[in-house]
């Protein structure tokens, strides 16, 4: 068996291009946030649109994680998840960017100063 | 009955290779945040078992074990990455070895390239379906498929290393 092929190589270009033009996709609408919704495996629970910072609380009443949204940027702090990873996600202004939490299920999608604009790309 | 315990030894041992593999892995930092994500350098057995050309059912066998292994040492056992993780190698072990079998274009590296990203595809499907019910996790894609190709070609590496020394034709059932 050999290692690379002459199709490999084509198959790893058509990947990067790929990648790419869907990196490019992602970032094209770029300025400030007006507000965000959260959900909670696939309901919406909280609507935000004023500045502060919010409590995600399950149907038992626990804490999984708060929401911060000021000037025009949101963020997670204090989430229970083991590995963090929404935290890390850090502030988070582009309006395709979702910020989701996988153990907990929940995902926190800002909302944009252009109504679906971008969003195309998803809807398939 | 030496051809069947060869077989199981086989995959005993890929199996093993793969769950320890699974479990350290885990505490590798990604340089990103990407949601559920992990290096997924666990799936170079896989790749082994597909281009030593065993059959596929043991290829598939290979995959859920070291997932169900894996997450039971790490303690993530039916959490929502344990369920990625699951869709993700069965869906890399099967269009790997389907590829392998019916066509012979590809080498190594393409083979692993192509279950790197069907891997890839089939976590962020069933993410999106079962576990936040929302199409915008694609929003990662391209960043999973980028850490994929790096990982592939890795895992394409380690394989090709262990096929040059390693015999395997007397572990083929």
């Amino acid at each position: 068996m050999k290692f690379t092929k002459k199709n490999d190589l084509y198959l790893l270009i058509v990947v990067i291009l790929l990648v790419l033009v869907m990196i490019f996709m992602n970032a094209s609408p770029n300025q400030g946030i007006i507000g965000a919704e959260v959900h909670l495996k696939g309901d919406q629970i909280l609507q935000i649109t004023k500045e502060g910072t919010y409590s995600v609380i399950n149907d038992e009443g626990e804490l999984l994680m708060n929401v911060e949204y000021v000037d025009q940027r949101i963020r997670v702090t204090d989430s229970s998840c083991p590995l963090k990873v929404c935290e890390n996600t850090g502030w988070v202004e582009n309006p395709n960017q979702p910020i989701i939490c996988i153990p907990n299920e929940i995902i926190v999608k800002p909302l944009g100063t252009q109504n679906g604009e971008g969003i195309d790309i998803y809807t398939w | 009955m030496v051809k069947r315990t060869k077989t199981i030894s086989h995959i005993a041992i890929l199996t093993a290779l793969a769950s320890a593999i699974y479990y350290v892995e885990s505490f590798l930092p990604m340089p990103v945040s990407v949601p559920g994500a992990r290096w997924g350098f666990s799936n170079f057995p896989l790749l082994l078992s597909v281009v030593s050309g065993i059959s596929v059912t043991n290829t598939l066998y290979i995959a859920l074990l070291k997932t169900l292994l894996g997450s039971i040492l790490s303690g993530r056992f039916l959490s929502p990455m344990f369920w990625m993780g699951l869709g993700g190698s069965l869906a890399s072990a099967l269009s790997m070895s389907l590829f392998f079998k019916f066509t012979n274009k590809f080498g190594i590296l393409g083979i692993s390239e192509i279950g790197a990203f069907f891997s890839n595809a089939v976590q962020l499907i069933i993410a999106s379906l079962f576990i936040v019910k929302s199409a915008n996790v694609f929003w990662y894609f391209p960043y999973m498929l980028f850490f994929g190709i790096i990982t592939a070609f890795i895992n394409a590496t380690i394989v090709n290393y262990i096929l040059r020394s390693v015999n395997l034709d007397r572990f083929k059932s």
